[in-house]
């Protein structure tokens, strides 16, 4: 346990914690666009920014990214100092000059008084701040489906030449972790479509309800996570109802037996 | 020592007063009551009898849901003897609902992540509203007694 004060506050952090985890745990509210707690930190949308100084630092600060910085001893944090304002008001005034029409982008923007950005506008940008949290998840999972291509203004996130690839499976965790809804899919009945490629879902064997999961994820995460694929195969309805069968059975059971 | 549920359907009159505690316990966004953990079926065991049963997550020592869990967003809590679901970490994919052989997690359609039974911090709520003691909170060998000797435990009732 580290012992470090976050806006006049003493608090106690288990050693090795991320200062952005300590910090939302005291819920105080900091923007953090491009943390998800299943994937590594990574720190590229810089709006996590918090000022950090010491006791012995004489009065100089330091600017860090919490979402990567590691708790230390003695530190002293603000969240929101008129300098950390001023930097998360910069980027988000850049992000809505890319993303204009992101409603993320504009909520959290007009958060810190931005209505309108004051740079030249991309009015055909869109919602994708290239933070890179689908490409992490989609690669620390295993199936390595999404990358970022090109440079510059043309970069974007995408599969191999904007083509179906055979190593999505289809589970739409980039679309779930994307922090302004930029990737879409969509979804009727057992069919699902992302990054230009059809799946079919998976059906309850007993009432033919959509699980919600394609065949590819199936087979993919139960060799991943060691788990029998017939786990897989069922609604949580269906169990229920076979659940409350089997109780039942073993109940009348050990009444026989009296 | 260590509690474990002991769920009697004999006991159970379908009342739901547990269903309720747990929805309320587990408020989701803005205060709304969030989805319940614990869920009573009522089946029709015959012609005349229903049997109401009460379903609630048993803390698996090797649960499905967490071991298909691609980002370990399920995990124990070693105070209360809780698996339990953190939404920070999951990613939706909706592998464990499908792997949880009975059916005890699934997703609440309001915050759209997965909700399991939490043993509300080791002091379930579920049992201090149950009227007929149709789920206690035993100590370990109790309840474990209980479940695999009913007869033993009929015996001791009648004398
Ligand atoms: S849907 Fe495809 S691209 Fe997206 S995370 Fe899953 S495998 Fe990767
Ligand atoms: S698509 Fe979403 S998650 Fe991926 S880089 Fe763009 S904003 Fe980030
Ligand atoms: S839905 Fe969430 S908790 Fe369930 S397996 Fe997927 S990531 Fe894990
Ligand atoms: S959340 Fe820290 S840099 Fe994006």
């Amino acid at each position: 346990m580290v012992t470090l004060t976050i806006n006049g506050k003493q608090i106690k952090a288990p050693a090795g914690e991320m200062l952005l985890e300590t910090i939302r745990r005291q819920d105080i509210e900091i923007p953090a666009l491009c943390h998800h707690a299943a994937v590594e930190p990574f720190g590229a949308c810089r709006l996590c920014t918090v000022e950090i100084t010491r006791q012995s630092w004489d009065g100089w600060k330091n600017y860090v990214t919490s979402c990567l910085f590691p708790v230390e001893e003695g530190l002293i944090v603000q969240t929101h100092s008129s300098e950390v304002t001023r930097i998360r008001c910069t980027i988000l005034d850049l992000l809505l000059a890319s993303s204009p029409n992101s409603r993320v982008i504009q909520d959290l923007a007009s958060e810190y008084g931005i209505l309108a950005s004051s740079y030249v506008v991309d009015a055909a940008g869109d919602d994708c701040i290239l933070c890179g949290l689908c490409t992490r998840v989609c690669s620390e999972l295993g199936m390595n489906a999404i990358a970022t291509v090109e440079r510059g203004r043309l970069k974007k996130v995408d599969t191999p030449f904007s083509e179906p690839s055979a190593s999505c499976i289809g589970c739409t965790i980039c679309a779930q972790v994307c922090p302004t809804g930029h990737i879409r899919f969509e979804e009727r009945g057992l069919k699902r479509k992302i990054w230009y490629k059809e799946f079919k879902l998976i059906a309850c064997s007993e009432c033919g309800r959509s699980l919600k999961l394609t065949p590819e994820m199936k087979q993919y995460f139960s060799e991943r996570q060691q788990l029998p694929e017939d786990y897989l195969e069922q609604c949580a309805d269906c169990k229920q109802k076979q659940t409350v069968d089997r109780f039942n059975r073993i109940i009348d059971r050990s009444e026989e037996v009296i | 020592m260590e509690n474990r549920f002991h769920v009697r359907p004999e006991l159970c009159i379908a009342c739901k007063s547990c269903e309720l505690a747990c929805a309320f316990t587990h408020s989701s966004l803005q205060g709304q009551p969030g989805k319940s953990r614990i869920n009573i079926k009522v089946i029709k065991a015959d012609e005349s009898r229903l049997i109401n049963t009460p379903l609630i997550c048993l803390q698996c020592d090797e649960a499905a849901c967490a071991t298909i869990c691609p980002t370990n967003a399920l995990q124990w809590n070693l105070e209360t003897g809780a698996l339990v679901h953190h939404d920070l970490r999951c990613v939706r994919c909706h592998l464990c609902v499908a792997a949880c052989p009975f059916g005890n997690i699934y997703f609440d359609p309001v915050t759209d992540y997965p909700v399991k039974c939490d043993l509300c911090d080791g002091d379930p709520m579920c049992v201090k509203f149950c009227p007929s003691g149709a789920i206690t909170w035993l100590p370990l060998t109790e309840a474990e007694v209980n479940r695999i000797q009913p007869e033993i435990n009929e015996e001791a009732d009648t004398d």
